[in-house]
């Protein structure tokens, strides 16, 4: 169920768990349901970074054992690492650079079940998979890891199994086409009444429009201040 | 006034494009940045960006993802549309005025210029004057002449600009080029103590900061 805003709008995010400016987003946009006394209505975006940023794969050490990445691609990868981290250090997160580009989407059909289990155990699936995956401590690849994460969270994984190979993973890939139909390319990606708001420097218009876009639009910035 | 002590020290380095909207809309944040802190910014003139770094095939080599980048760009220009209109509606401009090309190197090299001939000039009136004339009212700014009757305007010394113009033109694309190759991918961009933050919505944790780090950070 999708719970809307005073000023009558639902609120749909979209969220990688390999993304890092997404794990940086995950906590000012789950204020929004504090402030506004909404529930998000969360969807996963399985991002084929490999496609628009090139490959690569490190060792232990960091060494790049494999790339395929351009320059430029290396320039803009290193630079979008460091802006999220930075952020997270702020705030005392732990934000370790990936070794590989991973496959999350068994984490997101887990994303998928938790959400049919329920608002609080959807919450601690995010917040788990997140903390963990950016630590690296978990391997988002592997089922039984997303089955542990689940009931953790007070999932029922009764039939995950089934449902992760059959018809979560169908739904799952069909999401996927639907959301880039709709013109929905990167995390976070925050959706209003139709309105499609890229990255989370739109924060600061996500909240003007859930108060009903009272005054002029908001220029976007990183200002989200968190208890 | 200021309403706090900062460390002296503090410099930031703004690269800015005088062909690119985004850059216009650093300004006012910028300057009001400026008016609560005294922090002072080194305006650095850029003239291009990172650009698109997708992988593009050889023609005629087989891509399996093809199909998909395809349809990914296309939803990313979508989001682009969208965004244009709303920094339109942030600058109160038509799309006509805000889609007119302009070549940033004479604006910039008048930048370069003012920063030569008068150190105590207002970086930030000359760069409000350049953007209103180029996007709002339409007027040429591409050649030395239009620059330096944009100075004259002003009532800044422009005796020489031309001079200057044609001896500092090729300095100024190297150092553009460097300063990419430096890590400057795009503008607006800000460099605070060895730093690089790309895009405007820096500016809080900038001015954050500058105020010596007080209180909660912004995210």
């Amino acid at each position: 169920m999708t719970i809307s805003s005073a000023s009558g709008a639902a609120l749909k995010v979209y969220i990688d768990f390999k993304s890092p400016y997404a794990f940086v987003a995950k906590d000012p946009t789950c204020q929004l349901e504090n402030d506004f006394g909404i529930e998000i209505d969360w969807y996963p975006l399985t991002l084929n970074i490999g496609s628009y940023l090139g490959t690569a794969k490190k060792d232990d050490s960091g060494k790049v054992v494999e790339n395929n990445r351009s320059p430029k691609q290396w320039l803009a990868v290193k630079y979008a690492y460091k802006d999220a981290r930075r952020y997270a250090e702020l705030r005392g997160l732990t934000l370790k650079g990936t070794q590989k580009i991973w496959d999350s989407s068994m984490a997101a059909i887990g994303l998928l079940w938790a959400k049919q289990q329920g608002h609080d155990e959807l919450k601690h699936y995010i917040d788990l998979t997140y903390a963990r995956f950016w630590r690296r401590e978990l391997d988002i690849e592997d089922a039984d890891v997303i089955v542990s994460l689940l009931q953790e969270s007070g999932c029922d994984t009764t039939g995950f199994n089934d449902y992760v190979s059959g018809a979560g993973r169908q739904y799952h890939d069909s999401l996927q086409e639907e959301i880039l139909d709709a013109g929905y390319f990167g995390v976070p990606t925050y959706v209003i009444d139709g309105e499609v708001y890229f990255g989370r420097q739109h924060l600061p218009r996500v909240r003007w429009h859930l108060a009903g876009k009272q005054g002029p639009l908001p220029d976007i910035a990183y200002d989200s201040i968190l208890p | 006034m200021t309403a706090f002590c900062r460390d002296d020290t503090d410099v930031i380095s703004f690269y800015i494009n005088f062909s690119e909207l985004a850059s216009w809309l650093t300004l006012k944040p910028l300057m009001k940045l400026i008016e609560e802190t005294g922090v002072e910014v080194e305006m650095l003139p850029v003239l291009g960006s990172l650009g698109n770094v997708v992988t593009r095939r050889q023609t005629g080599e087989d891509d399996p993802l093809e199909a998909y980048k395809a349809r990914r760009a296309r939803a990313r220009q979508q989001s682009s549309a969208r965004e244009f209109e709303r920094i339109c509606e942030r600058l109160d401009l038509e799309e006509r005025q805000a889609s007119r090309h302009i070549d940033p190197l004479s604006a910039s090299l008048g930048l370069i210029w003012l920063k030569e001939v008068d150190r105590e000039f207002d970086q930030m009136r000359y760069a409000e004057a350049v953007f209103e004339a180029a996007f709002r009212k339409g007027v040429a700014i591409g050649e030395r002449d239009d620059i330096e009757q944009l100075i004259d305007g002003l009532g800044l010394p422009s005796k020489g600009f031309k001079a200057f113009a044609d001896i500092r033109m090729a300095g100024l694309v190297a150092n553009s080029e460097a300063s990419l190759e430096a890590g400057i991918l795009s503008a607006p961009a800000f460099v605070l103590h060895g730093e690089v933050f790309h895009g405007r919505e820096h500016l809080p944790l900038l001015a954050w900061l500058v105020k010596g780090s007080v209180g909660p950070p912004p995210v």
